[in-house]
């Protein structure tokens, strides 16, 4: 592997890497997305388009200096001894050219399905499937109960069984069939935009659900993470380099944009009427919000797991905890920030030069197999959380 | 409710928006001073406990909380009833704070409630100002205890008995200590970084010293007592030695003196005592769950490395004590995770074929052996330090020797088209070899599956 200073992202050599020392990713396609290996080495890499049709991984810190190192996709196998998971994962993610947030997270169900990190992995894999079935199922629901109530003509409010009758669902038929005539749309085609609208939103599901979604959920656990952190940071006594606050601050950033973000999708359905009958416009702009917010959390549910998992640790395992979440930190890219230009972000990024620390021993021979299991439990926490 | 549950709602106690918390707080140890409330107070107290150390919320002060300042330092939690020198359990709080209660009478403890109604709990000088009449007062009154205890024939087993047992008397004794030199402890402490203090400068060492000086002056039995209250604050007991050097050059080294082995006794005795509760804790899980016993085992190893090094000063009966620890922690890992590993492991690889029963999944059955290899090389990180490299990697051999023949069967049986084995069975294997024999020959195993999978 070979090491440059500041060169640019997309130019990296084929199989070896590249030192990178900009921090703060302009677009979420250049800060790639989370790849849950469970090579201790990888842990938490990402993976981004090279831009030639291939795949790069980007491994922070990973040899003494602070940056970033870039590897061209396949060189990573030669350069990392993998696990066998990762191997089979690494592979998978090559032939599906997998490079967002959705398509990771199917990659990396499927292959922990296979049983490649044992049976917890498997569990886990099929608890999230299954978890992201039941919210696209109550998503619908409610999309559909909202639409009813709202738009019909007259009072109705259906049941999760009255839906699921037959005679219920000739009832709704007629509803849908008086709501698409004043919407001047066919029924069909407004059974289909509500269909394809509550499998955009939901991994964020309608702010009325009395269950919040994966996404939704994630917020509010980012919300709780930024107060507890900070918390520790002021009564520790363990963080004279300010690693919490720094840590805070991304966080508070990235809930001040997600919350703006989920805030329009969930206008939407406070508009029921405006939305359906502009589908056209609304569907690729929830397309574009639901993409964003999902590229915006994509990583913080491993380091919540991360902190989780040392709150009621002794403080030398928190301090280690938080030195590796700020190495894994997930930037909001600065082409997000556009509508953040009054807030002082930008020492942030001096901050993160400063204390991000290099992995250690990178190229030592066996695998500690604490830290891997480690990883793997938190990397099957944060796919089923 | 399920052990998911209480994680869900645990996790949900680290959202409650920090002002409501410590509220929640205040409202739980106001319902605890209430007898009928006490209990579920303090079970919900315990439950928000891993939070309540994030956030610090400013406790209400009590006549109790009060009284205990001087040595809340030590206060630890076994899980039977004991104590370690240099640490005092929260068990022998009750019984000691009620013979204080009884011997100060209302009259002395009048003035207390008075006094904390106005103090702000935040402000730590004013809290010890305070403190101070109580402190004397029960100094006074406890070592009247002790002492007419002593001067009975026979006073101190009945003392012991009414306070509940050896441990609550010898607390009492530390506790009376503390008491004694309760001014030096809590200037010390107001001068200190707060806990855990990863540095101590010179004008911090300069403030340890006159606490030395201080305490002398009072009683110099009590210059261990002021020790053991630094060095629970230290972010680790790795740092005394150094701190004590230093303290000798700046002129302590009479009083340093004059406190014998008793700091590295206390480092010994504290991992001594520590012991028995992993030990129990090995003793109930080793079957259901050796992973987690073998990880508790090389965490104490790690601590014990710490501590062997804080408590280099201290002699070569300590540094046989620490020897003796190590030993036992050796003998723990040896009966409770190294010992049957291999049978087991062999036993539940040959499980993984037998029909379904009630017993469990085949899920669980690939856990099990699963279970057995991780904790053996878990144990492996630290088998040199316990002499136990030669029989995990016998017991490492007869796993794999085990694991191998599974392989060829498997392939053959993928070969032939058997359709009793599935890619779950393939890969789930391929994990355990990998955990017992390393990534690459897994690797090759996957491969050559794969490849018989392609072929069907």
């Amino acid at each position: 592997m070979t090491q440059a200073q500041s060169t640019p992202a997309s130019g990296g050599e084929e199989s070896a890497g590249h030192l990178n020392t900009k921090y703060w990713p302009a677009t979420f396609e250049e800060r790639g997305v989370v790849v849950p290996f469970t090579t201790p080495m990888l842990a938490f890499a990402r993976a981004r388009s090279d831009g030639k049709g291939g795949l790069e991984i980007i491994v922070p810190g990973l040899s003494g200096g602070s940056g970033v190192y870039i590897i061209g996709w396949s060189g990573a196998r030669e350069v990392f001894r993998m696990t066998v998971h990762d191997r089979a994962f690494h592979d998978m993610i090559e032939t599906r050219k997998a490079a967002t947030p959705r398509e990771m997270r199917r990659c990396a169900n499927e292959i922990a399905l296979t049983g490649l990190t044992g049976p917890d992995g498997i569990d886990a894999a099929e608890k999230a499937i299954e978890q992201e079935d039941n919210e696209r199922l109550l998503t619908n629901y409610y999309l559909v109960n909202s639409v009813v109530r709202t738009l019909a003509s007259s009072d109705v409010n259906l049941s999760v069984a009255e839906l699921s009758s037959p005679a219920g669902q000739k009832k709704v038929r007629g509803i849908m069939a008086g709501i698409a005539s004043d919407l001047s749309i066919s029924s069909e085609r407004l059974y289909a935009d509500i269909e394809t609208w509550s499998d955009l939103i939901a991994p964020i599901g309608i702010a009325s659900m009395p269950h919040e979604c994966r996404l939704r959920r994630l917020l509010t656990r980012l919300k709780a993470f930024r107060m507890n952190v900070s918390a520790w940071g002021r009564n520790s006594n363990a963080d004279p380099d300010g690693l919490a606050f720094l840590t805070a601050d991304v966080a508070l950033l990235t809930l001040d944009i997600g919350e703006a973000l989920m805030g329009e999708v969930d206008d939407h359905a406070n508009d029921l009427k405006q939305a359906l009958a502009a589908w056209k416009t609304v569907g690729p702009e929830i397309t574009d919000r639901m993409n964003r917010i999902s590229w915006l959390l994509d990583g913080w549910e491993h380091v919540l797991g991360l902190w989780d998992s040392v709150l009621e640790a002794p403080i030398y395992e928190q301090v280690e905890a938080l030195e590796e979440i700020v190495r894994m930190l997930p930037l909001v890219p600065t082409k997000e920030l556009e509508s953040q230009k009054g807030k002082a972000w930008g020492d942030l990024e001096n901050a993160m030069r400063k204390f991000v620390k290099p992995l250690q021993n990178w190229q030592s021979g066996d695998t500690d197999i604490e830290l891997q299991l480690r990883i793997e439990r938190r990397r099957a926490s944060a796919m089923s959380e | 409710m399920s052990d998911n549950s209480l994680d869900n709602m645990a996790g949900k106690v680290f959202e409650i928006p920090e002002a409501e918390f410590e509220k929640l707080a205040t409202a739980l140890d106001l319902r605890r001073l209430r007898p009928s409330q006490q209990a579920a107070s303090i079970a919900m107290l315990a439950q928000i406990r891993p939070r309540l150390r994030l956030i610090r919320p400013p406790r209400r002060l009590t006549p109790m909380r009060l009284f205990c300042i001087p040595f809340e330092d030590l206060l630890y939690n076994p899980n039977t009833p004991r104590k370690a020198l240099g640490q005092i359990p929260r068990s022998a709080l009750q019984p000691i704070w009620k013979e204080t209660e009884a011997l100060l009478g209302e009259a002395g403890l009048a003035p207390v409630r008075d006094a904390i109604k106005t103090v702000d709990s935040t402000d730590e000088a004013a809290v010890h100002a305070a403190g101070r009449p109580l402190w004397r007062a029960a100094h006074t009154a406890l070592k009247g205890l002790s002492a007419g205890a002593a001067a009975e024939k026979g006073g101190r087993a009945k003392l012991q008995e009414r306070l509940g047992g050896p441990e609550v008397l010898a607390s009492l004794e530390d506790i009376v200590m503390a008491l004694a030199i309760a001014g030096p402890i809590t200037a010390m402490r107001r001068n200190l970084p707060p806990p855990p203090i990863s540095d101590i400068n010179k004008e911090a060492l300069g403030h340890v010293v006159d606490a030395l000086t201080k305490t002398a002056a009072i009683d110099r039995e009590g210059l261990p007592m002021l020790v053991f209250s630094l060095m629970a604050r230290l972010a680790s007991p790795a740092m005394l030695p150094k701190l004590i050097e230093r303290l000798i050059d700046e002129g302590a080294g009479d009083l340093i003196k004059a406190m014998g082995g008793q700091v590295g006794e206390a480092v010994a005795s504290q991992q001594e005592d520590r012991i028995i509760d992993v030990r129990a804790e090995a003793e109930e899980k080793k079957e259901e769950d050796p992973v987690q016993v073998a990880r508790a085992l090389g965490k104490e190893l790690k601590t014990l490395e710490r501590e062997a090094k804080a408590a280099a000063g201290g002699g070569r009966g300590v540094a046989r004590q620490i020897e003796r620890v190590k030993a036992e922690l050796g003998r723990l890992a040896r009966e409770t995770v190294v010992a049957g590993a291999a049978p087991k492991a062999v036993a539940a690889i040959d499980a993984l074929d037998a029909p379904p029963d009630n017993e469990g999944t085949n899920r669980d059955r690939f856990r099990a052996v699963e279970d057995q290899i991780v904790s053996l090389r878990l144990c492996k990180q630290y088998a040199g330090d316990i002499g136990l490299s030669g029989e995990i990697d016998t017991a490492m051999k007869t796993i794999g020797a085990k694991l191998d023949a599974r392989s060829d069967d498997l392939l053959k049986r993928l070969h032939a088209n058997d359709a009793t084995v599935s890619s779950v069975d393939l890969f789930c294997t391929v994990r355990l070899v990998e955990l017992a024999e390393g990534s690459e020959k897994a690797d090759r195993l996957r491969e050559k599956g794969m490849a018989a999978l392609r072929d069907d």
